[in-house]
């Protein structure tokens, strides 16, 4: 039965379309560019900044705009990701990477997601070895579980380092350093998001875990929230409690306190577009370097 | 704790093991085990309300204890109202007091009259419909002298909480039941075989049929009026199969469940959708409840004898009052009373009407096919209308839902799915149809399917259904329909 399920799950992942297998989402260069991104973490060593967080991150911490300030950041977020996949990440990549500073993008929302669909953009993007099962194990969902078997049979079979990924997709730019530009010019229609969050005790946990491995490596860490529109910031019930349990953990920015951005420089209801990215990195900027 | 948690799939193998290798020899200890494991079950989901089946069980176990006792009609009668009353009691309270309390200050305001009434945030206890049915049935019994009263509250106190079916039924007599609390359970490989397969195909149904029908129906009915007619059809067909997937999963997988542990249950469905009449449907849909209402309202209130005004007021009282069994709500009420409207119909034409057809005719293969195609497809879409009653939210909402369902878009494409989504439900409900329908014979339609050929073969088709569940099973849990009532 257990053979006759690893087939079936590696068959239907093959040749199967997406809607006759809704638990195997296998999305090899999916939206938010996560496959060049991981590919180039692979590259990177000593860096100044290290970058973690979602796509609030890889949308809105572009690192030419740090370069011009001299400083070398390279953005490792990912969409949707939440501490699960954080605590991978770091724990696959901080070694290598070895960053002066780390900037912990955060938001109510990633603490709440149990963290299904973005643990599939890391198993379809990135190598896979025993932290991909104790994640699968951690997140422990059906829809998990089946992405990671095809993922591991996928790339014995056609090699992970195979496959190509265009730079440019759609509105979608890949700058090297991990950052996605939206062009400047794109303002979408906002969605109102639903923001009915509730922390989520096992999420907490890790992160407590991240942040103590990030301390241990004596490892500076500022944590930041990214502007988003002010209907969405208003709308967050959670958001007094979440900024409280974030400072506590150390230097905490929250930019929708500090920059007053209108809807114009969002393209979405969560996302900056260039133009706010812009004065919002330039802003950041300025506050480490007052800090320093 | 639910069926299709992976909860419930660490407490079930535990709870086995410890049931037949640990306190497998004696009776007692095995009727022990099962409280302590049912009061787990239930107080996963809330450990609070575990004293009101203690006090189900406690009232109902005395009561019994009484009927021996006491063999005046009057002090029998005194201890029966005692039982129906502190059943009924907790139900109405739990259940009913907003409803009520809520219905009442309408009227007044109706009439002319502002009242202020303070409505109480009452939590529902998961299936207490169900175990106080089960417990009134005992009392019921035994006052009738169907039934000797037990002396033996650990076995009776097991037969009250059984947690296969505490929560969602079957609900059992205790007749045909509470014996088998009281007599040795050996353990059969083959009925254990049996019982598995029941649960895998009790699973099936509700993780991959009636889930993935509950995110389309979700969509349709949270605003129908922004879907097309097609899309409503389609919303109600989808509703249709999700239901009765979904509690018919539940029914296969607790009378599986009781397998492994040597209890049987009844039957509680015999394939509603391939029923002839809406007679026929009431026959096959949720019996064990159909019965309890026959066997404990309708026949006491006179069943089928008398004037036809007599049969037409049971068969009302019936439908309705077992509309309003379902939920707090005046669209369960609607639904009941449109099943009476409809069955009374049935039952007077079929009582009265000569048999139109000949024999020649009756001889007529194709004739008596196409008969009985039409017959069960009418049957099927009376059924889908009535089921719009039962999950919209409002009655005035399940009117506009179903006049929408007539108009100019009925053929155009569904609004609310996509090509591919579409096909995938189709192909699914196909096969599951299919099954049902080759396996219609037997209590569980995957019981004698592929019986007859090698293993392998059989062991392949139930691969496959595991295999289904792994890629159309849902990321979150969704909860079965029937734990709200």
């Amino acid at each position: 039965m257990t053979l006759f399920y690893v087939i079936g799950i590696c068959l239907l992942g093959e040749v199967a379309p997406s809607y006759f297998r809704p638990n195997v989402k296998y999305i090899k260069g999916a939206s938010g560019h996560s496959y060049t991104r991981l590919n180039e973490a692979k590259k990177i060593t000593d860096i100044d900044v290290l970058l973690l967080g979602d796509s609030q991150a890889y949308r809105g911490f572009d690192p030419r705009i740090f370069k011009s300030s001299g400083i070398h950041m390279f953005n490792m977020g990912t969409s949707g990701q939440t501490p699960v996949q954080t605590q991978l990440l770091v724990s696959r990549y901080l070694q290598k990477i070895n960053p002066k500073v780390i900037i912990f993008q955060v938001s109510p929302l990633m603490f709440s997601s149990l963290g299904v669909e973005s643990s599939i953009d890391i198993f379809s993007n990135d190598t896979n070895d025993r932290l991909s099962i104790e994640m699968a194990y951690k997140i422990n969902n059906i829809m998990t579980y089946n992405t990671l078997l095809f993922s591991v049979y996928e790339n014995s079979m056609s090699g992970y380092s195979e496959y190509k990924e265009e730079k440019q997709k759609g509105e979608d730019l890949y700058i090297n350093g991990g950052f996605v530009q939206k062009d400047i010019s794109v303002q979408h229609r906002f969605n109102k998001l639903n923001t009915d969050f509730k922390l989520n005790k096992k999420q907490l946990k890790y992160f407590d875990e991240i942040i103590r491995l990030i301390k241990s490596k004596n490892i500076k860490i500022y944590f930041v929230q990214t502007p988003i529109s002010k209907s969405l910031y208003n709308r967050v019930t959670v958001m007094d409690e979440f900024n409280s349990l974030v400072k506590s953990y150390g230097l905490y920015y929250n930019f929708n306190d500090i920059l007053d951005l209108d809807d114009s420089y969002f393209y979405d209801e969560n996302h900056l577009n260039q133009k706010g990215v812009e004065i919002f990195n330039n802003s950041l900027i300025n506050s480490i370097k007052i800090l320093n | 704790m639910q069926f299709n948690t992976i909860d419930f799939a660490f407490f079930l193998p535990i709870v086995f093991l410890f049931y037949w290798f640990v306190v497998g020899k004696s009776v007692r200890l095995q009727n022990i085990f099962l409280i302590i494991a049912s009061y787990t079950f239930y107080g996963w989901w809330d450990w609070r309300f575990l004293f009101l089946i203690l006090l189900s069980t406690v009232v109902d176990f005395c009561v019994g204890i009484g009927f021996k006792k006491y063999k005046r009609d009057a002090k029998r009668k005194l201890l029966l109202v005692i039982s129906v009353f502190t059943n009924l009691g907790i139900l109405v309270f739990f259940k009913y007091y907003n409803f009520f309390v809520e219905s009442f200050s309408s009227v007044f305001t109706f009439l002319g009259s502002d009242i202020s009434y303070r409505s109480l945030n009452i939590i529902l206890p998961v299936g207490i419909s169900f175990y106080t049915f089960q417990t009134l049935s005992y009392t019921i019994d035994v006052y009738k002298n169907r039934l000797e009263p037990t002396s033996d509250f650990v076995s009776f106190a097991a037969f009250v909480s059984f947690f296969p079916q505490l929560v969602a039924g079957p609900i059992e007599r205790a007749t045909y039941f509470l014996p088998q609390f009281q007599k040795k359970r050996h353990f059969k490989y083959t009925v254990g075989v049996d019982g598995l397969k029941q649960i895998l195909w009790g699973l099936f149904k509700k993780v991959v049929i009636a889930d993935n029908c509950a995110h389309y129906v979700d969509i349709v009915f949270a605003s129908s009026s922004d879907y097309t007619s097609s899309s409503l059809i389609l919303g109600a067909v989808l509703f249709s199969f999700q239901i009765y997937a979904d509690f018919s999963g539940y029914s296969d997988i607790a009378i599986g469940v009781s397998k492994l542990f040597g209890f049987h249950l009844k039957q509680n469905f015999a394939y509603p959708y391939f029923a002839t009449s809406v007679l026929d449907f009431w026959r096959r849909w949720h019996i064990s409840l159909s019965t309890w209402f026959r066997d404990y309202l309708y026949i006491p209130l006179g069943g089928s004898r008398g004037s036809n005004y007599n049969i037409t007021r049971n068969i009302f009282l019936v439908f309705v009052i077992s509309g309003f069994w379902h939920g707090a709500s005046w669209t369960y009420i609607m639904w009941g009373f449109l099943h009476a409207i409809i069955y009374l119909v049935t039952y007077y034409i079929t009582k009265n009407v000569a048999q139109l057809n000949s024999k020649a005719l009756d001889n007529n293969v194709f004739f008596t096919n196409a008969v009985y195609c039409f017959k069960l497809l009418l049957t099927f879409i009376i059924i889908c209308l009535t089921w719009v009653f039962f999950r919209s939210q409002t009655i005035d909402l399940a009117f506009e839902y179903i006049s929408n369902m007539f108009s100019s878009t009925i053929f155009s494409f569904p609004n609310f799915i996509g090509k591919g989504q579409l096909f995938s439900i189709i192909i699914l409900l196909l096969f599951f149809i299919c099954v049902e329908w080759v396996g219609k014979k037997e209590s569980y339609a995957l019981k004698m399917i592929f019986i007859t050929f090698p293993r392998l073969i059989r062991w392949s088709f139930y691969s496959l259904l595991v295999l289904l569940l792994g890629i159309f099973a849902k990321t979150q849990e969704v909860p079965f329909i029937y734990f709200q009532f």
